[in-house]
């Protein structure tokens, strides 16, 4: 016991990196002695920028690797391991080999709309580290309105990705914008939804308050409303336009969707972007379901930003294992399963939101009793819900089995082929039906 | 409140919304005038800011940037020879004529009122503030305007299901077959039985 | 071939793409349908080929082909040089099937000189051929699941094991794809010693493998949503547009070619020969992975039953058959696969010619992709497995 009260006397000091507040309280405190107080909080803003950007980087360059080593691992295959040990500079060798190839742009291009997309698909990817909470007091900004200004710029990609798909001129690349477009403005809706819950529940918009609220009530919102998670979860897959949900990048139709004409490090930074978006909202699931840099009690001596890494990196390792095993949806098939499925399971839950928080907050139950049942009566909801909807909403195509049959000694046309199929035993083979 | 961070921000701000707006009324593409639009009411959004109005700020980019300039983004990409030119059609002298009328009586209106700062500062809880007085007081406003949003969501779903037809197209054979109109078996003439092969059914050749 | 008319048809494109993209997507009334090219150089059509899709919206209206982009004029190549030294010739019409076209080939020629093939050879040649074609399905349908959008994890998996078969190959006639193996009359070389046990190793491992992909592959949602009910034709169709291999038997038209019109000793062994029910590219898929473990049956009959002997008959190198013609056909993984030879009394043919089962079986791709959706039409034809090089010869 003696270690962990001389652990707790680094507490505060400004070399306890389990809060790195200590060191922006130290760098205010020291400028405060010889200037006014604005300059101390820009100049704080400005470290945190920075610390944010030059963290971002070399992540960036890591994700690349994880990515690339994980999905070969689920292909039975080495993955890069020629560049460095074990490939770890194999993404350096792909940022080289993208700064230097020539950036072609198509004459008919519309100079300045072809020129912008790049640059400002940055700005959405960095602002929203800025409301990510790593600690108890460890975000760049806590804002009152955290979680709604998250949707908002996340918003505004959508906006740069049509101007990518319409700037290049180019039919391809404009269907894949408008595709990617349409997805995006629709799965925006079962995303707020699913947040929608989780504010009205735990009655704040800031992300950080979300935590706290989780840290106060000990339990974490995955438990309380999964179907919400796994609908934000499918919804923010399907926002990085990763599969399934990739069918504006589906090289196997439309080349490469909206970044076709994109060529040198412009195609670089938009697929930077996209697994710097990835990483951040990995971290947003784990923040907001998993309880981000709280795990009950543990965060009191773990320093909270490695908790809420690891949360990420699982939740990071989920969206690979989607992304390298399952097929990918069709557009139809996506919007369908958005607007039929998603936007009814999370506004149910929207609702069962309401009721339960009513029930907490002016009925006065206990929640010690009473969140237990709540988190029981919501899982069963969503199993029942799920059943539900996986019962009615086959298409027709799919609910007679797809049946092998072995022919036997009938070989022929037509004729042979009623008879095979008029034969009443078991198929051979049969997959799928009711 | 007035020092000089406030008054930077202030200038810049305004400079990036006015000069938004008028790169609108000067651009000749109708894309690039959406953008500049985008520009300005990102403008907007930091002047709500600075009036520490940080729940409108957010909702101004979420509602106008993130959705209406989509929307009209794709109005214009779906409306035929969208890419003529602002001096071309024929109206533009009477909407410059109504522009102008509009415009007099929104400075009128401007330089009339009393824009005294607020007596009691900012506020904090602007969201509770405004859902309470949503459900409140503008009830009505509320729950028309829901109505009129699900009647424009049915009316485009209805707008876009016109010009669908119908199903995939089958073989010919299948397709007599479906409608019940055959009396032809195929297999009669696909595959007409051997000389060797007992017949089932017996009927024809 | 391209002639003018293509020329002019890809300028049309490319003046088409250049001309602004707002009428392009006009779709209000008086819309024009949209003519999307896709290819030759595209990730997803299995080759040099050229599809022109016309689109109204979403739904595919037309699909026409254009092929040629792969003609090395095999055909009149083959005049010129010996029945022998045809055979590698046949090798890369269809390169992913080289030994059943070894295999068809061989039987022409064999007609035509009245040759008779010793019992080891017979034996031999089926067990190349069903290795090939576990070979050449692996690839099918890894590559199907590939165009369905699953960044290509199931096709590493059954690359694995198609890298077992191409070992066995190597081991036996030196080369992995073009083998070059079977002669008029037998087979080049006698089967190597390290071979069988190989081959039984193999055959011990795969049902797990095939287990693997069942569990992986055949209740996925994803799946079933991308092929189940794409890409139909009907049996009546299909007969009458002369498809054959797992397309036609998908629809329900019990017709292989092993059992309707033995050959190379296939009577002997008992095998089955799968058929699904609904036409669509789902149930190709099934009948594939079907009969990839019929294959595995037949050849764990030829290992037991492999008879002693000699492996090739004693055919002169420059033969010169007797005037007359030959039509051999075999069932080789994409279908039927038939070599017409026409001979003068030359050492030379005086007509060669490849019945190619992918170019028959593409004639029905219009019919099966219109009033799908673009991605519904990629997914047919990959379910469809062309082999470019068999198209254009």
């Amino acid at each position: 016991m003696s270690g962990l009260s001389g652990f707790s006397s680094v507490l505060g000091a400004w070399y306890d990196f389990r809060d790195l507040n200590n060191l922006q309280r130290l760098i205010t405190e020291w400028i405060a002695e010889w200037g006014p107080d604005w300059i101390a909080s820009i100049v704080t803003g400005v470290l945190g920028a920075l610390a944010i950007l030059g963290v971002i980087g070399p992540t960036l360059l890591i994700l690349i690797w994880v990515e690339r080593k994980v999905i070969a691992r689920f292909q039975q295959r080495y993955g890069p391991n020629r560049v460095g040990p074990k490939g770890l500079l194999q993404p350096v060798a792909d940022a080289v080999k993208l700064i230097l190839k020539e950036q072609l742009a198509p004459r008919s291009a519309d100079k300045l709309l072809f020129f912008l997309p790049p640059v400002l698909i940055f700005v959405p990817g960095i602002l929203i580290w800025g409301v990510l909470p790593f600690g108890p007091r460890m975000s760049v900004a806590d804002l009152n309105v955290g979680v709604l200004f998250l949707l908002a710029v996340s918003g505004t990609a959508v906006l740069v990705l049509f101007m990518a798909g319409w700037s290049s001129n180019n039919k391809y690349a404009l269907f894949g914008a408008m595709r990617a477009v349409a997805m995006s403005i629709s799965y925006e809706v079962p995303m707020v939804l699913a947040l929608l819950t989780l504010v009205v529940f735990s009655g704040t918009m800031s992300v950080n308050g979300i935590v706290e609220w989780q840290q106060q009530e000990d339990v974490i919102f995955i438990l309380l409303f999964p179907l919400s998670a796994v609908a934000f979860f499918f919804a923010a897959s399907a926002e990085l336009n990763r599969t399934p949900a990739d069918i504006s990048e589906a090289e196997s139709e439309i080349v490469a969707g909206y970044h076709t004409e994109y060529s040198g490090m412009r195609f670089g930074l938009f697929y930077a972007v996209e697994l710097g978006n990835t990483l951040v909202v990995s971290g947003f699931i784990a923040t907001f379901f998993l309880g981000g840099w709280w795990l009950w009690g543990l965060d009191q001596w773990v320093p909270s930003w490695i908790i809420l890494l690891v949360k990420t990196g699982a939740v990071y390792f989920l969206l690979i294992w989607t992304r390298g095993t399952l097929p990918r949806l069709r557009v139809d098939q996506l919007m369908g399963f958005c607007w039929k499925a998603l936007v009814p399971a999370t506004l149910l839950f929207v609702v069962v939101a309401f009721v339960e928080r009513t029930l907490l907050i002016s009925e006065g139950w206990d929640t010690t009793v009473a969140l237990p049942i709540m988190a029981v009566f919501n899982i069963a909801l969503t199993l029942g819900a799920v059943m539900l909807f996986a019962r009615v909403s086959r298409p027709a195509a799919l609910r007679r089995p797809a049946r092998i049959r072995m022919a036997g000694a009938e070989i022929g046309g037509l004729r042979a082929a009623r008879q095979v199929a008029s034969r009443t035993e078991e198929p051979q083979f049969q997959v799928g039906g009711d | 409140m007035s020092d000089f961070g406030f008054h930077l921000a202030f200038w810049a701000l305004a400079a990036m919304t006015l000069g938004g707006a008028s790169m609108i009324l000067i651009s000749r593409n109708l894309i690039h005038a959406v953008i500049w639009l985008v520009m300005s009411m990102l403008g907007i959004a930091g002047l709500y800011l600075t009036l520490s109005a940080d729940f409108i700020a957010v909702v101004q980019v979420l509602i106008y940037v993130g959705a209406i300039s989509v929307l009209m983004l794709f109005a214009i990409m779906l409306t035929p020879r969208a890419e003529r030119d602002n001096s071309q059609t024929k109206i533009s002298a009477p909407a410059g004529l109504v522009v102008l009328l509009v415009m007099i009586a929104t400075m009128w209106v401007a330089v009339d009122t009393d824009w005294g700062p607020v007596r009691d500062g900012a506020l904090t809880e602007q969201a509770r503030l405004i859902g309470e007085s949503l459900i409140k007081h503008y009830i009505l406003p509320f729950e028309i305007g829901a109505v009129l949003l699900t009647a424009a969501l049915v009316g485009a779903i209805a707008l876009a299901r016109q010009d669908e037809e119908d199903g995939p197209v089958h073989a010919a054979s299948l397709q007599a077959e479906l409608d019940g109109e055959t009396s032809i078996d195929p297999a009669d003439v696909i595959d007409p039985p051997l000389a060797s092969e007992p017949s089932d059914g017996g009927t024809t050749s | 071939m391209t002639t003018a008319d293509d020329t002019r048809s890809m300028m049309d494109d490319s003046r088409l793409a250049m001309q602004g993209t707002i009428e392009a997507l006009d779709s209000g009334d008086g819309s024009e349908p949209v003519v999307v090219n896709l290819g030759p150089q595209h990730p997803s059509t299995h080759g040099v080929f050229r599809l022109k899709v016309t689109l109204d919206g979403e739904i595919v209206r037309d699909a026409e082909m254009r092929i040629g982009y792969l003609h090395r004029s095999m055909e009149k190549l083959a005049e010129e040089r010996t029945y022998t030294q045809n055979i590698p010739f046949t090798d890369r019409i269809d390169y992913l099937a080289a030994m059943s076209n070894n295999l068809a080939y061989c039987l022409a020629a064999e007609e035509l000189l009245g040759v008779e093939v010793p019992p080891r050879a017979n034996a031999i040649r089926v067990m190349f051929a069903e290795l090939q074609r576990v070979a050449s399905h692996a690839m099918a349908n890894g590559t199907f699941i590939n165009d369905c959008g699953a960044w290509h994890t199931p096709l590493f998996h059954m690359f694995r094991d198609r890298e077992r078969v191409l070992d066995m190959f190597e081991m036996t006639c030196g080369a992995r794809l073009t083998t070059n193996y079977m002669r008029i009359g037998g087979v080049a070389f006698d089967l190597p010693d390290e071979l069988l046990p190989t081959l039984e190793q193999f055959l011990a491992d795969m049902p797990e493998n095939i287990a693997n992909y069942e569990a992986l592959l055949m209740e996925n949602e994803i799946l079933h949503a991308r092929a189940r009910g794409v890409g139909v034709i009907s049996p009546e169709m299909a007969i009458n547009s002369s498809l054959s291999g797992p397309v036609l038997r998908a629809t329900g038209v019990p017709w292989d070619l092993r059992k309707a019109n033995p050959y190379s000793g296939y009577e002997d062994y008992e095998f089955d020969v799968p058929v699904g029910e609904q036409g669509d590219c789902f149930d190709r898929f099934l009948v594939r992975m079907a009969e990839v473990k019929q294959s595995l049956r037949i050849l764990r009959q030829v290992i037991d039953n492999l008879p002693d002997g000699p492996w090739l008959a004693d055919v002169p190198l420059h033969a010169r058959p007797e005037p007359g013609e030959s039509y051999a056909r075999v069932e080789s993984p994409r279908g039927e696969l038939g070599f017409y030879l026409v001979s003068d009394g030359g050492p030379a043919p005086y007509r060669f010619h490849c019945r190619p089962p992918s170019l028959i079986n593409l004639s029905a791709l219009k019919e099966m992709s219109i009033g799908g959706t673009l991605a519904d039409a990629i997914v047919t034809l990959g379910s469809i497995d062309i082999v470019v090089g068999e198209i254009d010869r």
